[in-house]
């Protein structure tokens, strides 16, 4: 072992980031965001009351709820690392152990709707985050052959341990005008997949079968459960370095394992609109008990259930670069500075058992992290490219 | 080492200073906005906030016309086809859930109006006779939206005042409690608002004293206090403000808009400066287009098809002979092709879906009344709240209902209203006179929001509305069966929304859902 740190830190910041400005304070608004008719747009316009003599009269009145007792969010965070080099600084090896507790966090709320206004934010909850860090390296070189080989990964557990407890949950984001699909709870994960939770599928009518949750008999919203998180149990990652006599090589991969994707692009107000053909392949037909989907004519339960949750781990390689650095001895006499071409394949390869366009073109938006709402993917890119320096 | 003790010095004592007026110094007012502590104080500010009701009141045009028309036999919910207005077929055929959203945006906006009015008349302090009046309207608005909330979800959250933000999760407060805040509201209301003649030229669509009377008639109506709800639509009637308006087929149209029948109006306009003014009911709910050809009926060809006629409330005008509330409420195909030179059948020779080739004539969808058919987003067409000929209807009922009934006198209510359209006078009494008066209510006030309440107090829902929905046409003749439609036990009361029973744990939903 050539080099052993023990290390361990603690720190504790505020933080307003999650916060707009002013968006505390209810001040008294002539205006709204309305619907512009003609466009399908929302916009912001004066909100008016035609007269019954022809003229509009300003109507005023408060913006928001107000909260006038938002404070700024803390985080606490407790780190405990260790860090190893062995065979002459060749082999790193890095182990970590975070907790980060962040206190009074600002969130959206979603007051009854007794309350009567639009809802300014509120300090919703307590999340803890917690897990692990491991990083591991190896560099090296054989002769003029230098490469250097290194591996990350983290856990992640994340739980919401206090929510004020006059709030049941906060409602989160909405799908199709029809599902709340996720929401804020003590003892969840944050902003988790709410719906829906099937058994199977009846082999006679083919429709799924919905779980009685709170077991009163009738099938009603009151059923929603927990049924997935768009966090992540582990995120990891590679690099590859290698040069070799003006050639460099890297290769970075990324991954994910564990964390939930909600498909949320199906239209369940429109019947007859397009579906991935996963839906319709190996639907249940009445030749054909024996399938791992329902009939085409399923309850509208179906798709707000647990049945649109899917796997969303996933390794890409995100780069793969391949450099060639000119020799001084050609770009010197020339004047030129540092010369180097490259080839790039990036976000090429993708591995995933996720049936829809791409696992990481989720939503990122606060309440809605992990719905694919038909984002367009990431693309495959080839680049070519060319750097001098003068 | 020589420490340097004047630098380190010199850093404390500066950051020192900084220390002590940090406060102060940090605090940053918004600038260009009115604090909510700095308004409600002149008369002005407070005018403006008693049209933020009226502005609550007008919101949600659309919606309001669909969750109002549809859950009544007035209507199909049409379209281009099934599911293209999913939560107004689920209204209409009584198969919706607490996450209709049409249901929870109508809930929404019933609270917004209580809101704005108890935080005008929370902040108000009645220093002058215009603050006076606003806080007797801001009374009338929260009675009339409670009134919404008690008649079709019951035992709602009754809220009187601005929350604190750890009391938004209100229980439901008992029925009897809520009527009698409406009561409360409107008996305050009543002595301090002025008669409809006396209001300015402007303030001709404010809320009068005929107003007010006549909600509170409607609230005793609706709890069966039918005594007290004569006297009080007597005092209407006899105050001489009101009189029908001669010509029925204009009743929607702007020619009668804050005319001599209207006791309360939602005020909309079809202006292209203001687009936000109008509502949607030409373009969402008229005939639909690629269908329609409107002849010379002035209706617009490029609606979507919404909301339209059933063919049971064109026969009940044809038995009953009532054929200028025909006329003016809704015409057939047949007489869409022979009267006006319109049709209503594509190139294969179907209909629309939703559609029996009926078409809405009251609130229809009038290209007159928007700035063009290019804008047919933008209608002027002023929602008629009350009007005198309901009035009427109820004060006949009332009188009807009584302990010691007085069917004179609501005979000769009951023929005023009848006399407009030139009907035959009645002369039956009693239950028959009842059955007269709810019938006349079916005919005179179709389209005009009142059937579905009137239909729950009278308890006829069940039966009326039983196979509502079970069949929709398709357009070619054929049917769509749902053999789980129909008004049932449930129905009695509409559910509150899933956002409301997912946030509040102190609300009980309504039984059966």
């Amino acid at each position: 072992m050539s080099h052993l740190k023990i290390r361990a830190s603690w720190g504790q910041n505020g933080s307003l980031s999650n916060l707009e400005k002013y968006k505390y304070a209810s001040v008294i608004s002539s205006s709204g965001e309305v619907m512009n008719w003609l466009t399908w747009a929302y916009f912001n316009a004066p909100s008016l009351y035609p007269l019954a003599d022809g003229t509009y009269a300003t109507t005023s009145s408060p913006s928001v709820l107000g909260n006038r007792y938002l404070t700024w969010e803390t985080s606490e965070q407790f780190d405990l690392g260790v860090d190893f080099r062995f065979l002459r600084d060749r082999l790193g090896l890095t182990v970590d152990y975070y907790r980060k507790t962040t206190k009074n966090l600002i969130t959206d709320n979603t007051p009854p709707l007794e309350a009567g206004n639009d809802p300014s934010p509120i300090n919703g909850g307590n999340v803890l985050n917690k897990g692990f860090d491991f990083e591991l390296s190896w560099r090296d070189h054989i002769g003029d052959f230098k490469y250097e080989i290194s591996a990350n990964l983290s856990t992640l557990k994340n739980r919401v341990t206090w929510l004020d407890p006059t709030i049941s949950r906060l409602n989160g984001a909405g799908i199709n005008n029809s599902w709340t699909a996720t929401a804020f709870e003590k003892d969840y994960p944050v902003w988790y997949f709410r719906g829906y939770k099937t058994d199977g599928i009846d082999p006679e009518t083919g429709n799924i079968r919905i779980v009685d949750v709170n077991g009163d008999g009738v099938i009603n919203t009151s059923d929603y459960d927990y049924i997935g998180s768009a966090i992540p149990d582990i995120t990891y990652g590679a690099t590859l370095n290698m040069e070799y006599k003006g050639f460099d090589f890297t290769m970075f991969i990324q991954g994910q394992a564990g964390n939930d994707v909600l498909m949320g692009f199906i239209r369940t107000d429109r019947p007859s609109t397009n579906r991935l053909s996963l839906f319709y392949t190996d639907r249940w037909t009445p030749t054909h008990t024996n399938a791992s989907r329902p009939a085409a004519n399923v309850d509208t339960e179906y798709w707000n259930s647990d049945q649109m949750i899917f796997d969303g781990s996933y390794l890409k390689i995100k780069q793969i670069q391949l450099g060639y650095t000119l020799p001084k001895k050609v770009t010197d006499p020339l004047r030129i500075g540092r010369t180097r071409a490259y080839v790039s394949l990036d976000d090429f390869f993708t591995f995933t058992n996720y049936p829809g366009m791409d696992p990481e073109a989720a939503s990122t938006d606060n309440n809605s992290i992990g719905i694919d709402r038909g984002f367009f993917p990431i693309s495959k890119k080839v680049l070519f490219g060319l750097s001098l320096n003068f | 080492m020589k420490t340097n003790i004047f630098k380190p010095l010199a850093y404390v004592s500066i950051s020192g200073l900084f220390l002590t007026s940090c406060s102060d110094f940090l605090d940053t007012e918004q600038r260009g906005v009115i604090q909510i502590d700095d308004f409600y104080h002149t008369d002005q500010e407070v005018t403006e906030a008693l049209y933020a009701i009226y502005d609550k009141v007008q919101s949600e045009a659309l919606t309001t016309f669909q969750f109002k028309n549809l859950l009544s036999d007035d209507a199909y919910a049409g379209g281009g086809g099934r599911g293209d207005n999913n939560t107004g077929e689920e209204l209409n055929e009584f198969r919706f859930g607490p996450n209709n959203s049409l249901i929870s945006t109508m809930f929404e906006k019933y609270y917004k109006i209580i809101y704005t009015s108890n935080i005008l008349m929370d902040r108000v302090e009645v220093d002058s006779e215009v603050k006076r009046l606003a806080v007797a309207e801001a009374k009338a608005f929260r009675a009339y939206a409670y009134f919404e909330l008690v008649t079709l979800w019951g035992p709602v959250p009754l809220v009187t005042r601005p929350l604190e933000s750890d009391e938004y999760a209100q229980p439901n407060a008992t029925v009897a409690e809520i009527w009698a805040r409406i009561e409360q509201d409107l008996q305050e209301a009543i002595p301090e608002l002025p008669l409809k003649s006396q209001l300015s030229a402007a303030k001709k669509g404010h809320v009068s004293k005929g107003t007010a009377q006549s909600w509170l008639g409607k609230a005793y109506l609706f709890q069966e206090k039918y005594a007290e709800a004569a006297d009080l639509f007597d005092q209407v009637i006899q105050s001489g403000e009101y009189g029908l308006y001669p010509d029925f087929a204009m009743i929607t149209r702007e020619e009668s808009e804050f005319g001599i029948e209207s006791v309360f109006e939602v005020s909309y306009a079809a202006e292209l400066s203001m687009i936000t003014e109008g509502t949607q009911i030409v373009a969402y709910c008229g005939p639909r287009t690629g269908y329609f050809k409107s002849g010379t009926t002035g209706i617009s060809e490029t609606a979507w098809g919404w909301v339209n006629p059933r063919p049971e409330l064109y026969e009940a005008f044809v038995t009953a002979g009532d054929e200028v509330r025909r006329r003016g409420t809704v015409i057939s195909e047949q007489d869409l092709m022979n009267e006006y030179g319109g049709s209503f059948r594509d190139a294969d020779g179907n209909l629309p879906y939703g559609s029996e080739g009926h078409v809405r004539m009251k609130y229809g969808a009038y290209v007159a009344e928007t700035p063009g058919e290019d804008y047919h987003t933008i209608s002027g067409t002023n929602y008629r709240l009350l009007r005198y000929a309901d009035v009427l209807l109820m004060a006949a009922e009332a009188n009807n209902r009584k302990a010691s009934p007085d069917d004179a006198k609501a005979l000769r209510y009951l023929n005023e209203v009848r006399a407009r359209v030139n009907q035959p006078a009645l002369s039956v009494t009693g239950n028959d006179l009842f059955a007269a008066i709810k019938q006349e209510r079916r005919l005179e006030l179709a389209f005009e929001w009142v059937r579905y309440q009137d239909l729950i107090r009278w308890g006829d829902a069940a039966t009326v509305l039983a196979d509502q929905g079970k069949q929709i046409p398709r357009g070619d003749g054929s049917y769509f069966e749902l053999s789980d439609a129909g008004f049932k036990e449930r129905h009695w009361l509409l559910p509150f929304p899933e956002t409301e029973v997912n946030v509040n744990p102190n609300i009980v939903q309504n039984p059966g859902w």
